[in-house]
């Protein structure tokens, strides 16, 4: 019991720090925060089919929409007030609709696969544009969308959202980790490495591949929901390409197939949003984009230290991964 | 028959932006997802050159080419500086279009560009009882001269060939002693002077915007994925059957236009993955 | 009903024939050797064999079931195993990693358990660590970290771990001292009996020693099936190949 509690330690500090962040920052922060930590969410679950099963998504953001605008249309369309039926349905649906993606981009190979997630992403955007049951508002969206019932009384204000998207995110990551740290994380590592040696030791490489896009989308549409009830709307740009290459770009300067990597990066890349735009909106493209130039140059030089944080990780999760090893 | 003139019109400069996306992907694997920013460098420098400057249209489209082209070369530069994988091209990439986007703000205003206007193709031919109008002929003219032009380049030259073999198999063709790194710098700059032509060209009907290098890109993407890699018949077909089935779906069903595209290139993938007429990547 | 049966196998590239109407039987516990030139087509057969190409025509029957389009993780399931000339790892993964992979076969999709902690799979990795000498670093290295010979050794580690019915070694000794050579025969000997083995190399002396029965390969076709002595006195084989190659590699 005590060794848990010990290795436990580093996840349980940072919900404790979490929990008790609200009375440090004002609520601007908190919502900064709470922003930071579900698309931290969103990376992370991107990197189970990114970085743990190789397959490079442009894509995963429509996925999340799927979750996102599930919660949204039930709630404002039919008045679904309920936490547990609204998260219920948005992993369901973002389950099958990863499963038809997953189906379709598949049948193409490496190169061509990652145009077809970003072809598939887009569409759902465009769907999401011109379907009028998909939009409730003169804006092309979903909007009027708050916090959902928990089914004991909440007062919800940027404080209690953080803390409760401390909450549900920790739950989230855990079971991400659970999987990772899994037969099945080992074999999605495996595909990635060396699909016809897999095939070569029994492993139906298509079936993993399915599974993890599964797991992966489905994960995803967990953020979206929480993305919807914490930004109040929802709309064809969150789901589109752009917003899919960012959360593929947090995975990458977070550093792709490590444990907590992506996590760190989706919410490096909230930050850095929130202060290009901050400093100069129309800019703010600008330099993002010049950040990812140079961060794509450095690599070259050392590819353990430009990608910085990536190589502090992997000292972390090597150890991390010993730590489990050891068990 | 607007329609149909909509539809060839912009098949042609499907057919253009993705050969060139299919050459670089086909033949070196690389992943170049600012081409779409090539292509809307060319519309800009054409809209600068033709109606704010008053060149005339050839001219300013071949210049606006001729610009791209050198783009081309920095892009080169700059693919060859990082580690050849999808991780590092797709960050390198997204860079590029945020900036190159940006920046088109900066130099040309927020406010996209109309399509463009010019004087001796503003009319309309009349081909029997029908009016087709004339720039989308011009569009189209350009499209297949350029077509054939890329047509003989790969199948009847020694570039050509050595394209098609680095394509076939990297590794064999450089221990031959075929320098593939200028092959790739060929490619790349001939790639960028078309997407440029397309841009400048294109313009007569989809004008000019800092939202073209990921919209031009997609549209791209989906004449790839169903033409298939590796030939330019195949990707001339599958342009203008993409550029015909866009025009046809604006017409018939507007709501849904966009999305009935990318159900096309799903039922492809489900039915043929390589594409109508690809090798396999 | 014997084990395998090449039947009529074709396998064209375009206009090239890689392998022509090659045909030979195989029973439980035999050892074939596969000799022939580079281009012979003994690379093409192998793939054939283990399911990562399919053949143009002919079949190949295993076991008395047909099994020339079935997939390689089926064929892996139905007991044939193989190891790759250059050998196939995983960039990214630890020793323990390979072997664990490799050994277990029930809860593959398992997304609960840990990957490690199945004691039954762990002894297994611990035993394979051990008899392969790949205990270093406690199997925590990954194959750049280690010698060409270790990286061998876990190649043919990873291919003989689930105890198959019939083994493909695809040059298995290259790499090896003639010491590892023979422990390696050793091990698949401790396969146990009923374990047939195809392996193709170009030392002479290993075939001659390892093999019931040699096939010689020559421009796809097979020229030759018979006992190592009777290859041996087989002119044409002299001609075609043995002539040089008996200097050993």
């Amino acid at each position: 019991m005590m060794r848990t509690v010990i290795r436990r330690l580093p996840v349980i500090a940072v919900i404790a720090i979490g929990l008790w962040l609200p009375y440090a920052l004002d609520s601007q922060q908190e919502s900064l925060v709470t922003r930071a930590l579900i698309f931290g969410l969103m990376a992370a679950s991107l990197d189970i089919a990114y970085g743990q099963a190789g397959l490079y998504s442009l894509g995963h953001a429509a996925l999340a929409g799927v979750g996102g605008y599930t919660a949204g249309l039930l709630m404002v369309r039919y008045d679904v007030q309920s936490f547990w039926i609204l998260v219920g349905a948005a992993l369901a649906a973002s389950a099958v609709a990863s499963l038809i993606f997953a189906l379709i981009s598949l049948r193409a190979r490496v190169l061509y696969f990652i145009l077809v997630t970003l072809a598939l992403g887009q569409m759902v955007s465009n769907l999401a544009q011109q379907w009028d049951f998909l939009k409730t508002s003169q804006a092309e969206a979903v909007t009027g969308i708050v916090m959902p019932d928990l089914g004991f009384t909440m007062a919800w204000n940027p404080a209690t959202t953080l803390q409760f998207v401390v909450v549900v995110v920790a739950v989230a990551m855990i079971v991400i980790q659970r999987i990772i740290g899994s037969p099945l994380g080992l074999a999605f590592r495996g595909t990635r490495e060396n699909e016809v040696r897999m095939e070569a030791l029994g492993y139906h490489v298509w079936r993993y591949r399915v599974a993890a896009l599964a797991a992966s989308g489905t994960m995803c549409g967990l953020a979206g929901a929480l993305f919807a009830f914490h930004s109040g709307l929802i709309s064809p740009t969150n789901v589109g390409v752009a917003a899919s290459g960012v959360l593929v770009l947090m995975v990458i300067i977070g550093g792709s197939g490590t444990r907590y990597g992506a996590f760190v990066g989706g919410i490096l890349v909230t930050f850095l949003q929130f202060y290009a735009a901050d400093w100069s909106l129309e800019r703010a493209p600008l330099i993002i984009g010049t950040l990812f130039i140079v961060t794509a140059l450095l690599i070259r030089f050392r590819p353990r230290a430009a990608a910085g944080f990536k190589a502090v990780f992997d000292a972390v999760t090597r150890r991390k991964q010993a730590a489990h090893v050891a068990a | 028959m607007q329609v149909v003139a909509n539809g060839v019109a912009l098949g042609a400069v499907l057919f253009l932006m993705a050969s060139g996306l299919a050459l670089l992907l086909g033949s070196m694997g690389v992943l170049n997802l600012a081409h779409g920013a090539v292509y809307m460098v060319g519309a800009y420098t054409t809209w600068t050159l033709a109606i704010s400057e008053g060149w005339p249209l050839i001219p300013a489209v071949l210049a606006a080419g001729a610009v791209c082209a050198v783009v081309g070369v920095v892009l080169e530069r700059l693919f060859r500086f990082i580690p050849g994988k999808p991780n590092e091209q797709i960050l390198l990439s997204f860079g590029l279009i945020y900036v190159f986007g940006n920046l088109a703000q900066v130099i040309w205003g927020p406010v996209a560009k109309t399509p463009f206007d010019v004087a001796w193709l503003s009319g309309a031919v009349h081909v029997g009882s029908v009016a087709i109008p004339a720039n989308r002929i011009a569009i189209a003219a350009v499209g297949f001269a350029v077509a054939l032009l890329l047509w003989v380049v790969q199948d009847r030259t020694r570039v050509g060939a050595m394209v098609r073999a680095g394509m076939d198999d990297a590794e064999m063709t450089r221990a031959l002693g075929i320098n593939l790194d200028r092959v790739v710098l060929a490619v790349f700059v001939l790639g960028s002077a078309v997407a440029g032509i397309a841009g400048g060209i294109g313009g007569l009907v989809l004008g000019a915007s800092s939202s073209q290098p990921m919209d031009v890109l997609l549209l791209a993407l989906i004449v790839v994925v169903v033409g298939g890699i590796g030939s330019v018949p195949g990707t001339l077909a599958a342009s203008l059957v993409i550029g015909l089935l866009d025009a046809y779906s604006r017409y018939q069903f507007p709501a849904m236009s966009s999305v009935i595209l990318y159900l096309l290139m799903a039922g492809v993938l489900v039915l043929r993955p390589t594409g109508l007429s690809g090798r396999t990547a | 009903m014997s084990l395998l049966e090449i039947d009529a196998v074709s396998r064209r590239y375009g206009g090239v024939h890689a392998v022509e109407d090659v045909s030979f039987t195989m029973e439980p516990g035999e050892w074939i050797g596969m000799i022939g030139p580079n281009g012979a087509g003994k690379s093409t057969l192998f793939n054939i064999l283990g399911g990562q190409v399919a053949p143009s025509s002919g079949h190949v029957r295993f076991d008395g079931a047909d099994i020339s389009r079935m997939s390689s993780h089926r064929r892996f399931h139905s007991g044939i195993s193989r190891s790759f000339q250059i050998s196939s790892l995983f960039p990214e993964l630890t020793v323990r990693e390979h072997l664990t992979l490799a050994c277990r076969t029930k809860h593959r999709w398992s997304a609960v358990r840990r990957w490690r902690g199945d004691a039954e799979v762990d002894r297994a990795v611990d035993d394979l660590l051990d008899r392969w000498d790949l205990g270093r670093a406690d199997g925590r290295e990954l194959p750049a970290q280690m010698s060409y010979g270790a990286q061998r050794r876990l190649e043919l580690a990873i291919a003989t771990s689930s105890r198959p019915k019939l083994l493909l070694l695809d040059e298995p000794n290259v790499g090896l001292t003639r010491e590892e050579c023979n422990d390696l025969r050793d091990r698949v000997h401790d396969l146990g009996q009923g374990t047939a083995v195809i392996f193709v190399a170009h030392d002479m002396d290993m075939v001659m020693s390892w093999s019931h029965r040699i096939l010689v390969m020559h421009q796809g076709r097979l020229v030759a099936d018979d006992d190592p002595s009777a290859i041996m006195k087989n002119k044409f084989v002299e001609e075609v190949y043995l002539g040089a190659e008996h200097v050993a590699v």
